[in-house]
């Protein structure tokens, strides 16, 4: 199955890190894609530009309406994702609680849709 | 001739396994359960005349071929696994069902109790997959509208299925996490039937003795966690003194005015055995610490005798397995009884903002105002819980006290 783990953490707390932190996180996320990849689970997965650069797009009566900002505003925010294959849940949440924003943030775990026919 | 409760027990019995088995032959949640219930129905009938020595096989037996019925009627295409179980290859023999039992109760309510679910679904898959009651029996015992446990029902199953929830015993490193999840689900049960207001006490009832059983089937299975083993021993302890707690006229009675010949001293010595066995580990947890205040409660032959102490050293450390409010609550009540009075009714007042809304603060409050011999509070305090309190004895109760109280001037 194939599950989508999104990351949300407070992005502001994050700009507050330290050279070392920002480094030490990055390695964290530099093995954590590396060891998912080895053992044939890693599908995709990429961090996103910050919040501030959110555009959100709506089409209303035809017309593209489109504003700056997310979707809504929380207290955290979206910053990243993998796309994993995993045997059931319980392997998704194993590797969801090695992402490391796990540890101060959320990682939302989403099965995939399987559309039948497709 | 069988009776019909010898018969609906036997059911109850075999019900987590055979479920179980056809979940993981025919790899189909609906079927399994329409095939059983199909099994059901013609035991109510067959089993009177003809009890077989093997339910669980019986069971399987029958529900296998109602599955295929439905395998012809659909002309489905099956997986390996399903066609050796619908060609009877899989054996069903008492001895086969005997060494898989413990997977299959496992298996199944792990499931059930992912903590992916929510604990309100948690509790009613479990009465139902695992304890074998009809959705008619949950919604009485809980207090649920029958619409309502079945669209709980349907939810839980499709995110079972759909977020890719196993069917498996989980990993030895995973055993101990998911076991929480499933010690809380059972432990909720018990107190909803605990907690069962006079109207529905019988049928509320069942739910005590059922999530004893079932966690006296988890210890069977897990022999060696403590907490499993503080958890049965909680249960029993607190269910001991179920003839007490009341009297003839259903009015509710407070522990130290209990008549303490009508606890079920069975039940307590059991717990306590179970209790020095879990010891043995040196693993303290939240369940074992529970079950060691009760047990101080219930090894005093009269209210004086209670090691209030204990139970105060007991709940300081209770508080570090969980710092709610509500056993912060117990722990004033404790240190009052144990160390001082005026200290004990400080520390509970500090709680009042968070606990506003909880009956059993009020009664605290007022019990610890009357000995300090301040009326007033504890009129108000009595008063707060009455407009609180959804039980009828549990009003009632406070009433009686209210009563008490004014006729003393």
């Amino acid at each position: 199955m194939q599950y989508l783990a999104l990351i949300y953490d407070v992005e502001t707390e994050r700009q507050t890190w330290s050279e070392e932190q920002i480094q030490q996180n990055m390695d964290e996320y530099f093995s954590f894609t590396a060891e998912t990849r080895a053992n044939g689970q890693f599908i995709a997965g990429d961090a996103l530009m910050p919040v501030a650069t959110a555009t959100s797009v709506r089409v209303r009566e035809g017309e593209i309406v489109t504003t700056d900002g997310p979707f809504a505003e929380t207290k955290e925010q979206l910053g990243g994702y993998y796309l994993l294959e995993c045997k059931d849940l319980d392997e998704a949440i194993q590797l969801a609680s090695k992402i490391p924003a796990a540890r101060h943030g959320t990682i939302e775990v989403r099965p995939i849709m399987v559309l039948e026919g497709h | 001739m069988t009776d019909h409760q010898t018969i609906t027990s036997k059911i109850t019995v075999a019900y987590p396994q055979v479920f179980s088995v056809l979940k993981q032959s025919l790899d189909d949640w609906q079927l399994a359960e329409d095939c059983l219930q199909d099994a059901i129905e013609k035991a109510l009938t067959h089993w009177q005349e003809f009890l077989p020595d093997n339910p669980n096989a019986w069971l399987i037996q029958v529900a296998r071929n109602k599955a295929i019925d439905h395998y012809r009627k659909h002309n489905r295409l099956q997986s390996e696994e399903q066609f050796e179980f619908l060609t009877d290859q899989n054996d069903i023999s008492e001895q086969a069902l005997k060494l898989r039992y413990k997977d299959d109760v496992l298996r199944l309510i792990f499931c059930v109790c992912h903590p992916a679910i929510n604990s309100d679904n948690q509790i009613i898959l479990t009465l139902k997959q695992v304890m074998g009651f009809t959705n008619e029996e949950i919604a009485r015992a809980l207090l649920l509208k029958i619409k309502t446990v079945e669209q709980r029902i349907t939810r839980a199953k499709k995110k079972i299925e759909v977020t890719g929830i196993p069917f498996e015993v989980p990993s030895q490193e995973n055993i101990h996490l998911r076991l929480k999840s499933v010690m809380t689900a059972v432990y909720l049960i018990f107190n909803e039937g605990y907690s069962a207001t006079s109207g529905q006490q019988l049928v509320r009832h069942d739910l005590c003795n059922e999530s004893i059983r079932l966690t006296r089937i988890l210890v069977s299975l897990i022999p060696e966690e403590p907490e499993l083993l503080g958890l049965l021993a909680l249960m029993l302890n607190i269910d001991a003194r179920k003839d007490a707690r009341a009297d003839k006229l259903g009015e509710l009675v407070l522990l130290e005015d209990q008549n303490r010949k009508l606890w079920n001293s069975q039940f307590i010595q059991e717990a306590e055995a179970l209790l020095q066995k879990a010891m043995l580990h040196k693993q303290s947890g939240p369940y074992q610490i529970q079950a060691a205040i009760a047990s101080l409660h219930n090894q005093a032959n009269t209210p004086e005798q209670t090691d209030w102490k204990q139970i105060f050293l007991l709940y300081q450390k209770l508080i570090t397995f969980s710092p709610t409010a509500i056993v912060q609550l117990n722990a004033c009540v404790a240190e009052a009884k144990a160390i001082n009075l005026h200290q004990g009714y400080e520390k509970l007042i500090l709680l009042e903002t968070e606990l506003a809304s909880y009956v059993p603060y009020h009664a605290a409050k007022a019990a610890l105002s009357m000995e300090l011999g301040d009326e007033k509070i504890a009129t108000k305090s009595f008063q707060q819980a009455i407009q609180l309190s959804q039980s009828e004895p549990e009003i009632s109760f406070f009433q009686s006290r209210l009563k008490l109280l004014s006729s003393d001037h």
